[in-house]
């Protein structure tokens, strides 16, 4: 009793509502005078509702001797003895939950407060640590342009730069304090030596005296103060200096500055 | 296939032991919540339908010799949703038919979904034992894509090739669906 593809296409056109009200009409005194025909429009329509996205629900009714024997199941004494027991059941459930829930709040606030004790004690011993430490990874002067080319205080900026390598940094700032001229070179050796023997202040005015003298090395100026930065611990400036570095793509030490920039946020 | 642990949860349910009960409910229960809390539920509504498809289960055990042939979990999960979408759309309809006052009998409604329940699972793994190609192209057509719109999804190079799909893949769903023999005691002849 299957039927053909042109009967399939009727169906449709009948569960979508498009015959004509004469084609309506005559398939549906096809329907009533053949039960295999009802029967395949009836499994169509159910086709739609089970398979189809739509929220509709399945509505063809049931025998009703079937209905009524499972409803009496449903009435009888023995249902309404497990309906209890199933409310037991949940109750059991609810006051293992609870137990449990107390129990892992108990935990949890355990777990917090080591959590905090530990964070809190990282964070101060740490914080200026691992700055420092970025900072001694990144204050190698050996690879320095040397300072002895030609020059009028050629001898003064020889000395120190000799001082500057045997890291006698307090000693080499006399040397190269008074001539530095706005050479980036020499400014970048007496911010770095000001850097090493702790005086942050005249440190960081050189770096920004490199900065605005609008020279060829003058970019250089945001790494060594970044550096700075790092060396006293104060992080937040040191990002904020290595950002502003990378905003130009010329400048001095890009690609470590965004090195730098991923170990610090983390 | 259920396992061990499922017939140790179908026993506990139908013998009524609490404790088994209580651990049906700690492996499906807030499944069912988060589910019924994301399609315009309460957590009331969780708990009766839990209920409500637990005694749905025991009574098509003891009446329908019902045998479960996925997981315990499974099954608990997928009658919810469709006892819950069932709810939601009988809601729909209260709302549509306004001013009509319909006594809802309770217990009839339950042996109703329970046959509901039965009828979804009928279609579905009728549906499950179409060719891969079949299950492609309906999903399609009952989803209400037009032929050409299939045509566009798929290998196949004309509209008259897809009607013609779409024909064959149906008859044979349909010929599962009635061969089947719980189709009698689910259609009203």
């Amino acid at each position: 009793m299957s039927f053909n593809e042109q009967t399939y296409e009727t169906i449709e056109a009948y569960l979508d509502q498009v015959l004509s009200d004469t084609e309506r009409i005559a398939f549906e005194e096809r329907i009533k005078n053949d039960p295999d025909l009802a029967n395949e429009v009836t499994i169509n329509r159910e086709m739609r509702i089970q398979y189809g996205n739509s929220n509709t629900f399945t509505t063809s009714k049931y025998a009703p001797e079937i209905v009524t024997n499972l409803k009496s199941h449903i009435q009888s004494k023995e249902t309404e003895e497990l309906s209890r027991q199933i409310k037991e059941g949940k109750k059991l459930y609810d006051k293992n939950l609870a137990r449990k829930k107390t129990i892992i709040r108990y935990m949890y606030a355990t777990v917090a407060a080591v959590a905090l004790i530990f964070l809190i004690s990282t964070f101060f011993i740490n914080q200026d640590l691992s700055t420092e430490e970025l900072y001694a990874q990144n204050s190698n002067w050996e690879n320095l342009p040397s300072l002895t080319v030609k020059g009028e205080n050629q001898q003064n900026l020889a000395k120190g730069e000799a001082l500057f390598n045997a890291k006698k940094y307090t000693e080499a700032i006399s040397y190269f304090e008074g001539n530095e001229s706005n050479n980036p070179h020499v400014l970048i050796y007496l911010g770095i030596s000001h850097l090493e023997s702790n005086n942050y202040q005249k440190a960081l005015a050189t770096f920004n005296q490199l900065k605005t003298n609008n020279t060829l090395g003058s970019h250089k100026a945001y790494w060594y103060i970044s550096l700075t930065y790092l060396k006293q611990g104060q992080k937040e400036r040191a990002i904020a200096a290595l950002q502003l570095l990378r905003q130009n793509q010329n400048n001095y030490q890009y690609d470590k500055a965004g090195e730098l920039l991923s170990k610090l946020k983390d | 296939m259920p396992t061990k642990k499922d017939d140790y949860l179908l026993q506990s349910l139908l013998q009524g032991d609490e404790k088994g009960i209580a651990e049906i409910y700690k492996q499906v229960f807030p499944k069912v919540v988060s589910f019924i809390l994301k399609n315009k539920g309460q957590y009331e509504d969780a708990e009766d339908i839990f209920h409500k498809v637990l005694i749905q289960l025991t009574t098509r055990t003891k009446v329908q010799d019902f045998k479960l042939t996925t997981s315990f979990d499974g099954y608990i999960f997928g009658a919810c949703k469709n006892l819950w979408r069932r709810e939601l759309n009988k809601k729909k309809k209260r709302v549509t038919k306004e001013g009509i006052v319909e006594r809802v009998d309770e217990d009839e409604d339950l042996a109703t979904a329970i046959l509901d329940q039965e009828r979804w699972e009928l279609y579905k793994e009728c549906f499950g034992k179409l060719s891969e190609n079949c299950k492609e192209i309906l999903g399609y057509f009952f989803n209400k894509l037009s032929y050409k719109e299939i045509v566009a999804k798929t290998s196949y190079t004309s509209e008259t090739v897809v009607r013609q799909r779409v024909f064959k893949c149906k008859s044979k769903l349909s010929e599962h669906i009635k061969t089947d023999r719980r189709f009698k005691s689910l259609t009203e002849l």
